[in-house]
């Protein structure tokens, strides 16, 4: 190569790093921006909302996924693939069942393949796991914008929801549960003596 | 002839830093090809992997210049097949009122985004190898006489960093779009 063709060629380098480096620089500031707007804005379903039917998917197809009776609170709740926090919520959930009144915790895949993931070595009777049947639907219908996101159930109804992962914010929403739980038992009682 | 030469290395760097990228972490691409709608999660890491050993064998093919032919037909059927998989997941995307995932093409090195942008962009790579395979029947060999080795080199590499960095601005706008979409929708 001649002298001016090195000096072309380096030049061209040159631009294609800064080009790169300002996109890496760009993307990180609209993660940082959006990013947490993102995951700040919840759009999970309200207390005192009846869950929609939650779609599944088992080694016969799609099916309904059987919630608990009434009397009893469970958890739901909607992880990734990938998603640091999922798989700490799992390891929280079943190496540490240790709520109080907390009868099943439901984890429900929403990756989009819809695969069935059959049984699980961490399944026990009452720590489940299973995959969504239309996972594209899941953030629509169940307000799922981040990973993990938490529900707690008392039957259908919907207590609380939050991102949880860890036992401390696990713990902050159940009581936030029973909080509601009790919100709602007073309303009803007013309703029923008016 | 030189621009031959010029693509066919140029292609040949593309697919070697994807196959080196996605060998660094596999998992990381196993697990994004596993959500990609239309790829059934048992098949995901059949497929990962021979992914990753066609695009090393054609860039090794490609790079020493033997069976030039061959190697630009078949990456052409790769460049077709990655639009094929970027098209059939806008399809997926835009019926799911979703917005493009992470392709995990360069094994998470970059943050790259299946989208229409890069569609087009690996459509127009195909295009080139298909222009190269009917101009290199009866060609063989490498021969850096018209422009010296040094250049030859410096240049393919430079247009295998263009793609990939021209992947990453479309991710990036790909990403602004999602951002702002998901601000405008009504709560």
């Amino acid at each position: 190569m001649s002298t001016p063709e090195t000096i072309a060629v380096v030049a061209l380098w040159i631009v294609a790093a800064a080009i790169l480096l300002l996109l890496l620089l760009l993307y990180r500031q609209v993660d940082s921006a959006y990013g947490s707007n993102e995951s700040n804005q919840s759009t999970a379903l309200l207390p005192g909302v009846e869950l929609p039917p939650v779609e599944i998917m088992t080694p016969a197809g799609p099916d309904f996924l059987d919630l608990p009776a009434d009397p009893e609170l469970s958890i739901l709740a909607f992880l990734g693939s990938d998603c640091d926090r999922c798989a700490q919520l799992e390891e929280t959930l079943t190496k540490e069942p240790v709520f109080d009144g907390l009868a099943n915790c439901l984890f429900v895949s929403a990756t989009p393949n819809g695969e069935p993931i059959g049984q699980r070595p961490d399944d026990t009777e009452t720590v489940r796991f299973y995959s969504a049947a239309y996972a594209p639907d899941v953030p629509r219908t169940f307000g799922v914008n981040s990973v993990p996101l938490v529900y707690v159930l008392q039957g259908r109804t919907v207590l609380a929801a939050h991102s949880a992962a860890d036992h401390r914010e696990l713990a902050e929403l159940l009581d936030a549960a029973r909080e509601q739980r009790a919100a709602l038992a007073t309303e009803v009682g007013e309703a029923a003596r008016s | 002839m030189a621009w031959i030469e010029l693509a066919g290395r140029s292609i040949g760097l593309i697919l070697l830093a994807s196959a080196i990228a996605k060998l660094i972490r596999p998992d990381y691409f196993l697990r994004r090809l596993g959500e990609y709608s239309f790829v059934p999660g048992a098949l995901a890491v059949p497929l990962g992997f021979c992914a990753i050993l066609g695009e090393a064998v054609v860039s090794v093919v490609l790079l020493t210049g033997v069976a030039a032919t061959a190697g630009f037909i078949a990456a052409a059927a790769l460049f077709a097949i990655f639009a094929a998989a970027s098209w059939l997941e806008l399809r997926a995307g835009s019926a799911a009122g979703g917005s493009g995932i992470d392709c995990g093409c360069l094994g998470g090195v970059l943050p790259l985004r299946l989208g229409r942008a890069a569609m087009m962009l690996n459509l127009g790579v195909c295009l080139v190898a298909v222009a190269c395979a009917i101009a290199s029947v009866g060609v063989s060999g490498v021969s850096d006489d018209e422009v010296g080795t040094g250049m030859l080199w410096a240049l393919a590499a430079l247009l295998a960093a263009s793609y990939w960095i021209a992947q990453f601005a479309f991710a990036v706008v790909g990403r602004m779009r999602t951002a702002l979409e998901a601000q405008r929708r009504p709560a």
